[in-house]
């Protein structure tokens, strides 16, 4: 038995995947998740590539904060969805493809943040948005767009 | 009702729904990115409704409007495809009838905010706190969405018939 079938067979992923609660419970609130921190991502990236001038930068390091409570929410409900069905999902393609793209996401996120804790005076200020922030934010919204495109062709491809 | 979903299971468009395989997942796909929109752009002008995120001027949260509007018209033309796609299963879904409920309590809110709120807030302190109206507005508006998003997320798994 590998790790996956392990996990697969373990009290918590029979919980998740064969009670009447577990699976929707976990499932809506994976949505609940993808809502806050894509949301936030996008009017965030949104602004750093020039649009909604009126918002200033300085207001979206605590709304960071509320996206990253979105990631912690989904990446637990994530990893309980997985171990109903890990042996299925470690052999699909678009899942694999989900899970890079947000393991890039999340560090070129972080990376974002601790720049915008650096300049967001000086952006509100009226100096121009470095380009390579700005590719960042390209970047990011690609990769979180990938990463929900991906993860809803879990259930249509390779899936047998 | 039975008329009304042989009527839709009848229209051009419920057969191409049916017909093609790849509308549904396609459909599904951008479901999720217009809610990404909607809440997205609703997160941040609700919250400042309810009186938080004070750095932001509550007069600029109106330019958000626009991107939430582009996540509903999205979600509201792929809700469409599902509908027209499997009239039967969603008319009688418990889920799907609390979504639409939902929906439609989120749409009277949005009248309230246009009517008594969006034109006024130029006149509230930029910075400062909100009227109680506005409080109440945009918690509801938070509520009533991410209960949509709950309730539509449940559609497979409550009261199928």
């Amino acid at each position: 038995m590998n790790t996956f079938e392990w996990l697969e067979m373990s009290a918590l992923a029979e919980w998740v995947g064969g009670s009447m609660i577990g699976y929707p419970l976990m499932l809506a609130s994976h949505g609940v998740g993808m809502a806050i921190v894509v949301g936030i991502m996008f009017v965030l990236n949104v602004r750093l590539l020039g649009g909604f001038k009126q918002i200033c930068y300085s207001s979206f390091n605590p709304l960071l904060k509320l996206a990253w409570a979105g990631f912690v929410l989904n990446f637990v409900s994530g990893c309980l969805l997985f171990t109903a069905q890990a042996t299925v999902f470690i052999e699909s393609t678009p899942f694999l493809i989900k899970v890079a793209a947000i393991f890039i996401a999340g560090i070129n996120a972080a990376f974002l943040q601790s720049l915008m804790r650096q300049n967001v005076e000086r952006w509100d200020a009226g100096e121009t948005v470095a380009l390579s922030v700005r590719w960042m934010s390209a970047a990011s919204l690609t990769l979180w767009s990938t990463a929900v495109i991906a993860g809803r062709m879990i259930a249509y491809l390779d899936v047998g | 009702m039975n008329e009304f979903i042989e009527w839709v299971s009848s229209t051009a468009l419920s057969n191409w729904v049916i017909g093609n395989e790849w509308v549904w997942p396609m459909a599904e796909t951008f479901h999720f990115f217009g809610l990404s929109l909607l809440l997205g752009g609703l997160l941040l002008i609700d919250m400042r409704m309810i009186g938080w995120f004070r750095q932001i001027n509550i007069a600029a949260t109106h330019t958000l409007l626009p991107f939430v509007f582009i996540g509903f018209g999205i979600n509201l033309i792929t809700g469409v495809l599902f509908y027209f796609g499997d009239p039967e299963r969603y008319t009688i879904n418990i889920a799907f009838q609390i979504k639409m409920v939902l929906v439609l309590l989120a749409g009277l809110n949005a009248l309230l905010y246009y009517w008594k709120l969006d034109r006024d807030m130029q006149h509230w302190p930029p910075y400062g706190d909100t009227p109680m109206l506005a409080k109440w507005v945009g918690g509801g508006s938070l509520i009533l969405w991410f209960g949509v998003l709950i309730f539509g997320r449940l559609i497979p798994y409550l009261g199928t018939g």
